[in-house]
């Protein structure tokens, strides 16, 4: 007995003295267990346990020792005591004794016991270091096939209607399969596609620099996913086959998805009329890697290319594609990922897309000006053809003390896109033509030399964008013409880009704490505009040239720079900051030998400073100024046709805005209790040179022109996000709130005005597994719009958007879904309430995995909807008209 | 893990030299009879709030003794083991270390609950040092009951190097063994946590072994010390790892970048993720 249990003792000894009270009795137990067999050799390590009778609770215990014998003692004025002696591999005694000490001989029977196992479910998110696991199975419900329907409802992780994957508010920057960036950002081909059954884990990596040699140096504020199979070296994927009506549907898809220790390769071929938007499934979701993202704007061009001149536009509206587009498309995809000799990766990314699409829609579209309110409708009908091929070719090295990497993309396109348009009975043909290719070339190298980084970077890019724009009547674009003998007025455009960047840079860290970056960069970039205009009699043979629409814009710039960059990170503290310092030289030569030359040294200074409270909460703010430049197409002296009723002609100085932004935000996440919240503000400041000024016709046609006038505008942007999973209840709950603020002077009809555009929208979402057969998800929505012209608030619309979810499995193989949706909207004269819903019908056939689904769309055959959106000119109501109500059969199978 | 991999070749080469090059031979130590895993969440440093991580310990339960370490540790020798490391060439021993998970507990606890006694071990570059103590298994049983994974277990505490303990312990596994040193209950232990929640470890698997297997250590010979100077030379290896394979007469070169390092360099840049927040706390 040591000291600290003598200590115990004597104290008790002196409490029963001074209480004066009956001493309870000590019952001393002893005794001998042994195995009941006839040899009866003594137990040694047997548990023998005291409780009182109809308690569980044990008051004593003791283990034999190596001769199987045990003494104990307990103290306690009860009658009788229960005593349990137990050993593995033989059954437990058990008797119930009076309370007096006594001794014991226990013959134990062996038997065969078996002990109650258990596995407990690991928990469904996990976090280690930087890594947060998500157990799939934790957050799948039985109607989920692929693996954007589990994504989703990840807490802390939200999906953008266009696939974007968010991680608490930010979007991720790698999207890995087993560790392997196959698809390099194009994920939703795997998203949409990878059925979830074949996946284990999702893993969110915060704060990942994808390359290797720079992690520890520099620091990375997005995270990447990590998509974990079931089994690492499979063939996998999905495959779909159905039809429908009406009209005639189809929709067919086939990705396999092939993963062995050397090689990942993903194909997919896939076409519709269904309405599913298949064509996102190309987009490149993701932004390019730090040490790529010089001239990131420069490089998005490349995907969209500039339109000079476009049909009339009508805006998206803000739900699932399968309600409203009417599209007719094909998609395939190759992609290849092959692991080399020497830590070199081969990756090959070809994709095709042919893509037909029609929108209807009739527009209300108001003019905001402080003396007159114009407005005008319009019924739009647009029949787009999108054709476009991509192939990408990357070679890499990604170790931690080596990073190559050199990616050429080749991109061709073939666009036309017609618009019918009724305007007050005027019928209006609008027809535009794009056409063009691209090569980029993308490379990188980063070596280690001492202690140094060292960083060389190429990017040299080509971009041939002609276009045409037909727009006919042509006297409804404003230009005067004389209708009577000319028809149509057409628009050919020629553009050409040539960029050719290139930096050297060496990081090298100083003591523990600090990375410094300096760089070296300089950038050429050739650009032209060549624009004409003319009419067409309504043979389409004669023409006459209008010199007005004669543009020959030929640009070129020189920016030559060096940015110190400096890191910091000690315990909790990490800032970075940047100071570029540049000198932009401007060459811009217009017809007639006029040029215009600048020549700007700026400093455009950005600091980020970042803290974690604690493992689970962090804060960051930020502050940057940048310069943004005009485009060749803000810069013109003849008319440039935008759409059918807007000219553009901006005989300015080169625009120069010189933008001032501050963020803050803040992120927290407790794995443990599920919960995720986020919030960011930012503020931003716009110097601009130059004033954009409108006129206005009576018919909704506007001159856009410009002014040498320094101004300022403003922008604000808030979003707040809190998210909870309830693991209990199976159910994630979330709330939000986003808003954002503009304030843009602006002259309209020669007025000068301040235009203050504002729209919120709070929204709330819950879903969850309520019962065995039964899956709830509902989201509330309300975007709010206000806009007012100086002080004169016009008048506000608000839309309410209710969408109701059930999944309900009265058996286990069948699944039964309703969604439906209820909007109300108000809106100056429109006050309407619309209602939809959509069945689903799904069948599992036992142990083979393929679905049978039957899908009824739009239920109430709800023929149109209508919605709001706003621009810095601008509000309108747009009534789209939807697709009829459809019925449709599917069967998929993943394999 | 993201700072050091800098070092993580040098590193390897050196697990390597004392893992493979050093022909570690196994033996059964005992038949297994049940597997226990624990999840353990712990508070590396004490000074920052909240910045918990997690791992997982094994607890192998044989007929006399049993074996306590974390479960990196136990894969990294069951790949040894069914691959016999010792006919195996260089190049493969690499490839197994280099896959089998880190852990940043490497002791190895072996129990023997009828003694009430239990040695700790660890490596040490080539040697394997070791020391004797008893059995934490002075408890105050206490009347609280509670369900923990799915086990009705009861209370109880006690006093180890520094830290109050609580212990949940069941009889529905009439085994008196648990995580760490602890046992000597009358059933297992399913949850122990320190009173500060410094440390947590929690049952999260228990299984019966019905196929004949055994429990494997290194077979090789243990050089019992001191506790204290087991921790002190503990210590000396994660602060000075690369002069003591200086010193065992191993001269590597050390190249960060192409730049010779010394070895004390390297030591100054090893930024290993050395635990401050010990489960035994030093004597105040």
């Amino acid at each position: 007995m040591n000291l600290r249990s003598s200590f115990r003792l004597l104290i008790l000894g002196l409490f029963c003295i001074l209480c004066q009270r009956k001493a309870v009795a000590q019952t001393v137990l002893t005794g001998i267990v042994s195995d009941s067999a006839a040899v009866q050799t003594p137990l040694p390590g047997s548990t023998i346990t005291i409780q009182l009778p109809e308690n569980p609770a044990i008051i004593a215990f003791s283990t034999t020792s190596k001769e199987g014998k045990f003494r104990l003692s307990v103290q306690n004025s009860v009658d009788s005591l229960l005593i349990k002696v137990s050993q593995l591999g033989y059954e437990t005694y058990q008797k119930k004794i009076p309370n007096r000490s006594q001794d014991f001989t226990i013959l134990l029977r062996e038997q065969a016991i078996a002990l109650k196992e258990v596995v407990v479910i690991p928990d469904p998110i996990r976090k280690d270091g930087d890594t947060l696991s998500y157990q799939v199975g934790a957050f799948k419900t039985a109607a989920d096939r692929t693996l954007s329907d589990v994504i989703k409802r990840l807490p802390g992780v939200s999906v953008e209607p266009g696939g974007r994957i968010m991680y608490q508010g930010k979007a991720i920057n790698t999207y890995y399969i087993e560790g392997l960036d196959l698809l390099g950002g194009r994920y939703n081909l795997a998203n949409e596609n990878l059925p979830v059954g074949a996946v284990t884990e999702v893993q969110v990596i915060e704060n990942h620099q994808p390359i290797r040699i720079l992690d520890s140096l520099v620091a990375s504020e997005s995270a990447a996913i990590n998509i974990k199979l079931k089994n690492a070296l499979a063939t996998t994927g999905s495959a779909r086959i159905g039809g429908g009506a009406s009209p005639m549907l189809w929709d067919v898809s086939a990705t396999p998805l092939l993963l062995t220790r050397k090689l990942q390769m993903l194909v997919s071929y896939q076409t519709t009329n269904s309405g599913n938007d298949i064509s996102r499934q190309l987009q490149v979701l993701t932004q390019d890697e730090p040490l790529h993202q010089a001239d990131q704007s420069q490089k998005r061009q490349f995907q969209t290319p500039t339109k000079i001149g476009a049909v009339l536009p009508i805006p998206t509206p803000p739900f699932s594609s399968l309600r409203w587009l009417r599209n007719s498309a094909h998609v395939a995809s190759v992609n290849l990922l092959r692991k080399l000799p020497g830590n070199f990766e081969l990756r090959l990314n070809i994709s095709y897309l042919n893509d037909w699409q029609q929108k209807f829609s009739q527009q209300r579209t108001t003019f905001l000006t402080a003396s007159e309110t114009i407005s005008i409708e319009e019924q739009n009908r647009i029949r787009a053809h999108t054709h476009s091929a991509v192939t990408e070719f990357l070679v890499r090295k990604n170790e931690a003390q080596k990073y190559f990497t050199n990616r050429l993309i080749i991109r061709g396109r073939w666009n036309s896109e017609q618009g019918r348009l009724q305007l007050s009975n005027t019928p209006i043909f609008q027809q535009q033509q794009q056409r063009g290719w691209s090569l980029e070339n993308d490379y990188a190298n980063t070596w280690r030399m001492g202690r140094q980084l060292f960083t060389h970077q190429s990017y040299t890019s080509f971009l041939r964008n002609p276009q045409s724009l037909w727009v006919e009547p042509a006297h409804v674009t404003g230009f005067a013409v004389d209708s009577s003998r000319w028809r149509s007025l057409v628009q050919d455009v020629q553009m050409i880009t040539f960029t050719s960047s290139n930096s050297l840079s060496f990081t090298k860290k100083y003591g523990q704490f600090y990375t410094l970056t300096p760089t070296l960069d300089a950038t050429i970039q050739y650009q032209t505009l060549g624009s004409e205009g003319f009419l067409q009699d309504s043979m389409r043979q004669m023409n006459q040239a209008l010199p007005d629409f004669f543009n020959d814009i030929r640009w070129f710039l020189t920016k030559i720079g060096g940015r110190m960059m400096v890191e910091y990170r000690k315990n909790n503290w990490r800032w970075t900051a940047t100071l570029p310092l540049t000198n932009y030289q401007f060459s811009i030569r217009f017809p007639e030998n006029q040029e215009q030359s600048v020549n700007r040294l700026s400093l455009e200074p950005a600091l980020n400073l970042s803290y974690n409270f604690s493992s689970n909460w962090q804060m960051s703010t930020s502050a940057r100024r940048s310069l943004r430049f005009g485009q060749t197409e803000d810069l013109q002296q003849g008319f440039l046709l935008r759409n059918y009723r807007t000219l553009q002609r901006r005989d300015t100085p080169l625009p120069v805005s010189d933008l001032i932004a501050l963020t803050w935000s803040t992120r927290y996440r407790n794995v443990l209790t599920g919960l995720f919240a986020n919030a960011l503000v930012l503020e931003q400041l716009s110097t601009n040179n130059v004033l954009l000024t409108n006129e206005l016709g009576n018919s909704g046609v506007i001159v856009r022109t410009a002014l040498a006038y320094r101004n300022v505008s403003r922008f604000r942007w808030l979003q707040t996000q809190i998210g909870k999973h309830i693991a209990a209840l199976k159910t994630q709950v979330s709330a939000g709130y986003e808003q954002n603020w503009l304030m843009v002077p602006q002259r309209i009809n020669e007025v000068d005005q301040t235009l203050y555009s504002q729209a919120a929208s709070p929204f709330f979402k819950a879903s969850g597994t309520l019962t065995k057969w039964l899956d709830l998800e509902y989201t509330f929505k309300t975007n709010l719009i206000r806009n007012s012209v100086n002080t004169i608030a016009l008048e506000r619309g608000v839309q309410y958007q209710n969408t109701l979810r059930a999944g309900i499995y009265p058996v286990k193989q069948l699944y039964m879904g309703i969604v439906t949706d209820f909007y109300q909207n108000k809106l100056l004269a429109y006050q309407n309430r619309q209602h939809f819903s959509d069945v689903n019908i799904r069948y599992t056939l036992p142990n083979r995995k393929i679905d049978i689904a039957a899908s009824l769309n739009n239920v109430f055959n709800t023929k149109e909807l209508v919605y709001l959106s706003a621009n810095a000119l601008s509000y309108s109501a747009t009534i789209f008209s939807l697709r009829p109500r459809q019925f449709l059969v599917n069967v998929s199978f993943p394999f | 893990m993201k700072k050091c991999h800098l070092f993580t070749a040098v590193l390897l080469l050196i697990k390597f030299l004392q893992n493979a090059a050093l022909a570690q031979h196994y033996e059964a130590v005992d038949a297994l009879r049940y597997k226990v895993m624990y999840q353990l969440t712990y508070l590396p440093d004490s000074g920052t709030k909240e910045l918990t991580q997690q791992e997982y310990m094994t607890l192998q339960i044989g007929r006399d003794i049993s074996v306590f370490q974390s479960y990196a540790g136990y894969v990294k020798d069951s790949l040894f083991v069914a691959r016999k490391v010792w006919t195996m060439d260089s190049f493969n021993a690499l490839e197994i270390i280099k896959k089998a998970p880190k852990s940043k507990f490497n002791y190895v606890i072996r129990k023997d609950i009828s003694e009430r006694n239990l040695t700790v071990e660890s490596q040490i570059l080539k040697d394997r040092i070791a020391y004797k103590e008893a059995l934490v298994s002075d408890w105050v049983l206490l009347p609280d009951t509670l369900t923990v994974a799915g086990y009705l277990c009861q209370k109880a505490t006690t006093t180890y190097e520094g830290r109050d303990y609580v212990a949940w312990f069941t009889t529905e596994l009439p085994i008196a063994d648990g995580p760490y040193k602890f046992g000597g209950l009358p059933g297992l232990i399913v949850r122990l946590y320190d009173s500060r929640r410094h440390y947590t470890f929690s049952l999260v698997e228990f299984r019966a072994i019905k196929t004949n297997q055994a429990i494997y250590l290194p077979q090789e010979k243990r050089t019992y010390v001191a506790k204290s100077k087991f921790y002190s030379l503990k210590k000396e290896a994660d602060d000075s790892f690369h002069q003591m394979v200086q010193r065992m007469g191993i001269n590597l070169t050390y190249t960060v970048g192409g730049v010779e390092q010394s070895a004390q360099e390297m030591d100054r840049l090893r930024e290993d993720k050395v635990i401050t927040n010990p489960m035994e706390l030093p004597k105040k």
